[in-house]
């Protein structure tokens, strides 16, 4: 599977459960928003670059920004906790979403169903505020949901 | 049964649509006469510089599409491409407009008909500035009507659909959120444009028109006869229309930054590499004027390739090769002065030297698997590309714009040091 069938999945999933698209991104597509990091960041000798989320989907006052890949890759565990925690990305996430009124923002990861590294993926749930899995008949399983997002 | 035949028509028909995204590859395939035929999908690797585990198993007529820049997708019949895609969703100001020109070039010198799908405007949003719509350069549809008479192949241009003309007010543009543009709502054609709109529904009818031509004359024949299409012929009439229509002149950019000089002034320039054993070659000296492009920045990629290329057909060229050009065709990087009474150029520049292009060509080069000493050297993986390599050089190993470049100057100038073809 894909990342862009993974990314695709994952959107037609979030539309039919009323979920707004604000933006979206898979390689190629040349169709995600760009975040910048905060004013402060770069003055402070961090060097942060433009993050382009695979998707940014609000409901009900809560924002929820993908990173997704075709396989687990632990790198992106890692980008979605620093995202999560650092909230160094937070005043162009915050102008990305103005219209929405959004009051909480979650982060997670979408990725293909696979056994063989379900075990890594345990390991790594507390990264991440949510992960969902893509089955090979692109039908959708919320894998990790610790805050019920879903 | 009957077989392919070039120049016959055509017998089975095998289509394989080779696609940068599969968005785009389902979208051309449902929307037109494909999806009546049998077709394979596969995804397209774009060079060995950025992804040399895939490229060399592209096969090697879809790599002399690749040479310069990748479009979205080719579709080919029976191993002969057919018809290539470009679609873009940037603003296309001044250079902008051109940035992909290199990618419908290169499609077009193979005789493979080239679509360019680009926005009429954009909506750009800046912090502290109210919202506007930044509208296409038309100087980009005399550009592809120039290539279109030079190979007698179609090159073309369909708006991206926006709500531009509807709310030329972008504060209240429906489509604020994707910067005015209306793409399709269908999540399996995701990034692709709305179907619905008309401008594309006239890209399909023309990607019919040459489905339907080719498989009545065989691709060789089919091809020739697509600029004597009713659906081909109205697309340009409409392309020239919106070139004048939209003010198009040719003091637009990027020819706003070129200057037309006599060569003899370039060959001053260029004798400071000159010496009893070597003299500049026949290629320079066989044309009396020089057009120079200026491009006073930092060495980059990003617009300037594309904007090299179209200043190429839209002031240079007078046949299908490099070699059949009015003027020599030279990029200077730097602030250019013309010294009339010396009859030569200076050139000076804080942002660019030739050692950033040396630079660019030496990290290339990175890719080359040419220098193994040994076979056992070579890990078993990398066996046909290290094979691809040694049939074609670095052609595909080097990064875009330096490729781009070094194909279409004549010659490259820099305040330190230049490059230039004998031949």
């Amino acid at each position: 599977m894909t990342e862009e069938q993974v990314t695709k999945a994952i959107l037609s999933w979030l539309k039919n459960n009323n979920w707004t698209i604000v933006a979206y991104d898979f390689p190629q597509s040349g169709t995600g928003k760009a975040l910048h990091p905060n004013k402060n960041i770069n003055q402070n000798n961090k060097t942060k670059g433009i993050i382009i989320p695979d998707i940014i989907a609000v409901r009900n006052s809560i924002c929820i920004v993908f990173e997704n890949k075709n396989r687990f890759v632990l790198d992106d565990f890692n980008k979605i906790n620093n995202f999560r925690t650092s909230n160094d990305y937070s005043e162009s996430l915050t102008e990305i979403t103005k219209q929405y009124s959004i009051h909480k923002y979650y982060f997670g990861i979408g990725l293909p169903h696979s056994s063989t590294t379900r075990k890594k993926i345990i390991i790594n749930t507390k990264l991440t505020d949510f992960i969902i899995e893509v089955n090979t008949n692109f039908t959708i399983m919320i894998f990790y949901d610790a805050i019920n997002v879903f | 049964m009957m077989l392919c035949c070039r120049h016959n028509k055509v017998g089975i028909m095998n289509y394989r649509v080779w696609y940068s995204t599969e968005s785009i590859a389902d979208f051309i395939i449902d929307n037109t006469e494909l999806k009546n035929k049998t077709i394979t999908k596969k995804k397209m690797y774009e060079s060995d510089a950025n992804n040399s585990r895939h490229f060399h198993t592209m096969p090697d007529h879809i790599k002399k599409i690749l040479y310069l820049d990748a479009p979205d997708l080719i579709v080919e019949l029976n191993t002969e491409p057919i018809f290539s895609i470009e679609i873009s969703t940037e603003a296309g100001t001044g250079h902008n407009a051109f940035q992909r020109f290199a990618r419908l070039a290169a499609s077009v010198e193979n005789n493979v008909p080239a679509f360019y799908v680009y926005p009429e405007a954009v909506i750009i949003s800046r912090q502290g500035a109210p919202d506007r719509w930044d509208s296409i350069n038309p100087l980009v549809f005399k550009a592809l009507d120039d290539i279109m008479t030079l190979y007698a192949i179609p090159a073309l241009f369909y708006y991206f659909p926006s709500d531009y003309k509807k709310h030329p007010n972008p504060s209240v543009s429906s489509y604020k959120n994707s910067k005015g543009l209306i793409f399709d709502s269908n999540i399996k054609y995701a990034g692709c444009p709305d179907s619905s709109s008309q401008e594309i529904i006239s890209m399909f009818q023309a990607i019919n028109e040459i489905i339907s031509t080719i498989e009545n004359h065989g691709v060789i024949d089919g091809r020739s006869k697509l600029l004597q299409k009713r659906t081909i012929i109205g697309r340009r009439t409409l392309m020239q229309k919106e070139f004048i229509t939209k003010g198009g002149n040719t003091s637009m950019s990027p020819l706003s930054a070129t200057i037309i000089i006599p060569t003899e002034y370039i060959l001053n320039y260029l004798s400071q590499y000159e010496n009893s054993n070597y003299q500049i070659g026949e290629l320079l000296r066989s044309r009396k004027e020089s057009i120079i492009y200026k491009v006073d920045a930092a060495f980059r990629g990003d617009p300037y390739p594309g904007a090299l290329a179209a200043i190429d057909y839209l002031m240079c060229r007078e046949g299908k090769s490099f070699e059949e050009r009015k003027y020599n065709l030279i990029l200077a990087w730097g602030d250019l002065e013309i010294k009339e009474d010396d009859k030569i150029i200076l050139l000076s520049s804080k942002k660019s030297t030739v050692n950033d292009f040396i630079k660019s060509v030496k990290a290339s080069e990175n890719k080359n698997l040419l220098t193994a000493k040994k076979f056992n050297n070579i890990p078993h993986h990398e066996i046909p590309r290290y094979y691809m390599q040694v049939r074609y050089g670095s052609t595909y190993s080097k990064v875009k714009h330096i490729r781009v470049y070094s194909y279409f100057a004549d010659a490259i100038l820099f305040p330190d040091g230049a490059l230039w073809r004998d031949a």
